[in-house]
């Protein structure tokens, strides 16, 4: 982004609505994009702040990892976020489960922004 | 597939997610109407709730209880299901949003009904021989059914060739693929 | 686990992978539940398990063998606990082995077969047999293998099965087995199976995306529960002379005993080259790890059909190589070295046939997810688009053109775009 200021910031990293993904397990992968290029640490630091662990330490890739088996996978060069859902979970709780991982993704990246707006 | 007469029909209707028509006793879409955006099936949904309702009546019957005019309500956690006999031919199905109350929901139903009910056809369902209607069974029933008639194939001996022309098979050929059909979907029998 | 990496081996530029001797590949749970089930259709159920239990004992025994020489474990607890951490790894669940020198019992948990099967089929059918002969195999050859038994003395039957909607697997470990461990498929037979690497076209290309590939997928760990989940795929590293053993053999006996539905069994075979594609292939191309490593997939069939060659020697199957393609019209795929030509001459001699099934059918189903696939649409990869793709209008025709089974230098198929 172009524009300074913490207000722009924020906008940047907000997070397209969740859709269902591709892939083979019924309602286990859902998707969405960050707008804006959060720096890993940021977007690892927001994720290990709400329960996650990094599992994969490719440049271009971050897959996080829940204690209950679910998984965040973002793509950093385009943004593309692949929450997937642990097996175990029942199918018909699949999308209420992504979904509370998503708010908490975008809760996390809001606080974030707000932090660093205030600095 | 959504006719003009279902979309009147649901038209204005509070909280409506789908309607679908299912053609007795094979429990085949015969007409839906889904809500815009919507990613259901509406061939799949029609086929199991076309045999829950056929299992419903059975069930009924046993019990000397039976009715035409039955109305069978599903609770889901989201939604109303309510299934209502049309004709001989024809059940339909609404399904609701839990927004709009029950009664309601019932009542938007019968309104509905009424006017589906003039723009289906009168017919005899096509007495179709039992091959026929085993393989259709497992067509869509059986989990990977691009493979089901080869497994069939290989299970029973029967060539693919004859399979492939279920109305050809001989008794013999139908009593044992009506056997390897239950086995492969876990049945003790096929109920068709 | 620290032991079952320090096994490790490679034959790198013929693109196979090893554990100590013994082959191994990448493969889901679509494609291992698929095969399975053609054995099952195939036998009956209880022969089917049997075949499918020497067989996973069989595949075991070595790997086992070479695990306990490599940790230098001497007693049976030792053996035993390094037996039960491989499994995990391995992306096989968990499975407790509570044997002694007799035998014993084993009890799973999230068992690769049962857990898979209850996940995609268990809504919609009711499974009446166990489904974990991989794990029965595993116990029996762990136990030999811990008391330094006679190999194929033990045998083992699963009493009750997560799939069968019982709570966990639990396992019976007893006398009487069958299996046969005279004959072994290892890296030195391999070695004299396989002739040296072809080059393809687009083969630099092929060989950069395949060896980013084995980085990253050899980096991939189980997690507690024993599961491996990799692009978003839940896979098994998986013994390559299992799937060739169950199959083979139980294509012979059908050749045997019911000949008139061979083609059925090795149509039924080469399907599940069409399952591993779809959802294997098809599941890492759409996958976020496939966009950040290479690139989002676009809608050039030639660009699909190299990338399906490289995940194909990414995962272990062998070095296949395009030989030609012609957009629209003809692919021709050969591959040096697999894992199924190897396993079929060392145990069953020249095949009259071609035999390699897998290998022909994953070529015909590169053609169909390359030209069939919208991929900038990020497709469903889900049962309704398989049964689109692949139940009907299965556009292109193959022809096993040369095959190692028969003596032939290498593996070649031609999938060519079928006449209307």
């Amino acid at each position: 982004m172009s524009r300074p200021g913490g207000a722009e910031r924020a906008e940047a990293f907000r997070l397209t609505p969740l859709v269902p993904d591709t892939g083979c397990g019924r309602s286990r992968h859902w998707a969405c994009h960050i707008e804006g290029r959060p720096d890993v640490a940021t977007l690892a630091g927001c994720l290990e702040a709400n329960g996650l662990h990094r599992r994969c330490d490719h440049p271009a890739l971050g897959v996080f990892r829940h204690s209950r088996g679910h998984e965040i996978a973002w793509v950093t060069a385009t943004g593309r976020i692949q929450i997937r859902v642990d097996i175990e979970v029942p199918r018909s709780e699949r999308p209420a489960t992504a979904a509370r991982l998503y708010r908490s993704l975008a809760g996390a990246l809001a606080s974030k922004q707000s932090a660093r707006s205030n600095t | 597939m959504s006719t003009d007469y279902l979309a009147d029909a649901a038209k204005g209707v509070p909280s409506l997610h789908a309607v679908l028509v299912t053609a007795m006793p094979d429990c085949l879409l015969f007409d839906s109407w889904l809500e815009e955006g919507s990613s259901w099936q509406a061939e799949e949904i029609a086929t199991y709730l076309g045999d829950l309702f056929r299992a419903n009546r059975e069930g009924l019957k046993a019990l000397s209880s039976w009715s035409a005019d039955m109305l069978v309500t599903i609770e889901s956690p989201e939604h109303y299901i309510l299934l209502k006999e049309v004709s001989n031919d024809f059940v339909c199905a609404c399904v609701f949003g839990r927004k709009t109350a029950l009664g309601m929901a019932r009542l938007y139903m019968q309104r509905m009904l009424e006017r589906i009910a003039e723009s289906l056809p009168v017919f005899k369902v096509e007495e179709r021989p039992r091959g026929v209607r085993v393989v259709d069974f497992l067509d869509r029933y059986a989990p990977d059914p691009h493979a089901v008639l080869l497994r069939v194939s290989l299970r029973t001996g029967v060539p693919m060739a004859a399979l492939e022309k279920p109305e050809s098979l001989s008794d013999e050929h139908v009593a044992e693929i009506e056997k390897t059909a239950a086995s492969i979907l876990g049945l003790e029998t096929l109920n068709i | 686990m620290k032991q079952m990496r320090s096994l490790l081996a490679a034959l790198p530029d013929d693109d196979l992978t090893f554990l100590g001797s013994s082959p191994y590949v990448y493969h889901c749970h679509h494609f291992n539940l698929f095969h399975d089930q053609t054995v099952d259709d195939a036998l009956g159920n209880e022969q089917a398990f049997a075949v499918k239990s020497r067989a996973a004992h069989e595949a075991s025994w070595h790997l086992l063998a070479d695990l306990v020489k490599s940790a230098d474990a001497v007693t049976p607890a030792e053996r035993l606990e390094i037996a039960a951490a491989a499994l995990p790894w391995m992306g096989h669940g968990r499975l407790a082995l509570l044997t002694e020198k007799h035998g014993g019992t084993a009890r799973g948990e999230y068992l690769h077969y049962g857990f898979s099967w209850q996940e995609k089929y268990g809504s919609r059918v009711r499974r009446r047999h166990p489904a974990d002969a991989f794990a029965a195999g595993w116990a029996a050859a762990a136990t030999e293998v811990a008391y330094d038994l006679p190999p194929g003395s033990l045998r083992c039957r699963e009493h009750a099965c997560f799939a069968c909607r019982e709570a966990a697997c639990t396992f019976e470990v007893e006398g009487g087995g069958d299996a046969n461990l005279d004959t072994y498929v290892g890296k030195e037979t391999f070695e004299r199976f396989i002739s040296p690497a072809t080059v393809g076209q687009n083969e630099d290309t092929v060989r950069k995306i395949a060896a980013g590939l084995k980085d990253f997928v050899a980096g991939i760990e189980s997690d507690e529960r024993g599961l491996v989940q990799g692009f978003g795929v839940y896979v098994t590293r998986h013994l390559a002379n299992y799937y060739d053993q169950t199959a083979y053999d139980t294509i012979h006996m059908i050749e045997r005993e019911k000949p008139r539905v061979t083609e059925v069994i090795e149509e039924l075979f080469g399907e599940s080259g069409h399952v591993c594609v779809f959802y294997t292939c098809g599941g890492i191309l759409a996958s976020p790890e496939w966009e950040a490593l290479v690139g989002p997939p676009e809608n050039d069939p030639e660009s699909i059909v190299v990338s399906c060659t490289a995940i194909a020697r990414g995962l272990g199957f062998g070095h296949w190589s395009i030989a030609e393609m012609v957009p629209g019209e003809r692919l021709v795929l050969q591959a040096s070295s697999n894992y199924e030509a190897p396993f079929y001459r060392e145990r069953y001699g020249k095949s009259e046939k071609p035999r390699c099934y897998f290998f022909a059918n994953a070529a015909r189903a590169f053609m169909q997810l390359a030209h069939k696939v919208d991929w900038q649409e990020r497709p469903q990869l889900d049962d309704a688009l398989y049964q689109s793709l692949f139940k009907s209008n299965l556009g292109w025709d193959l022809e096993m053109t040369r095959c190692q089974t028969r003596g032939d230098e290498v593996n070649e198929v031609v999938v060519t775009r079928r006449k209307a």
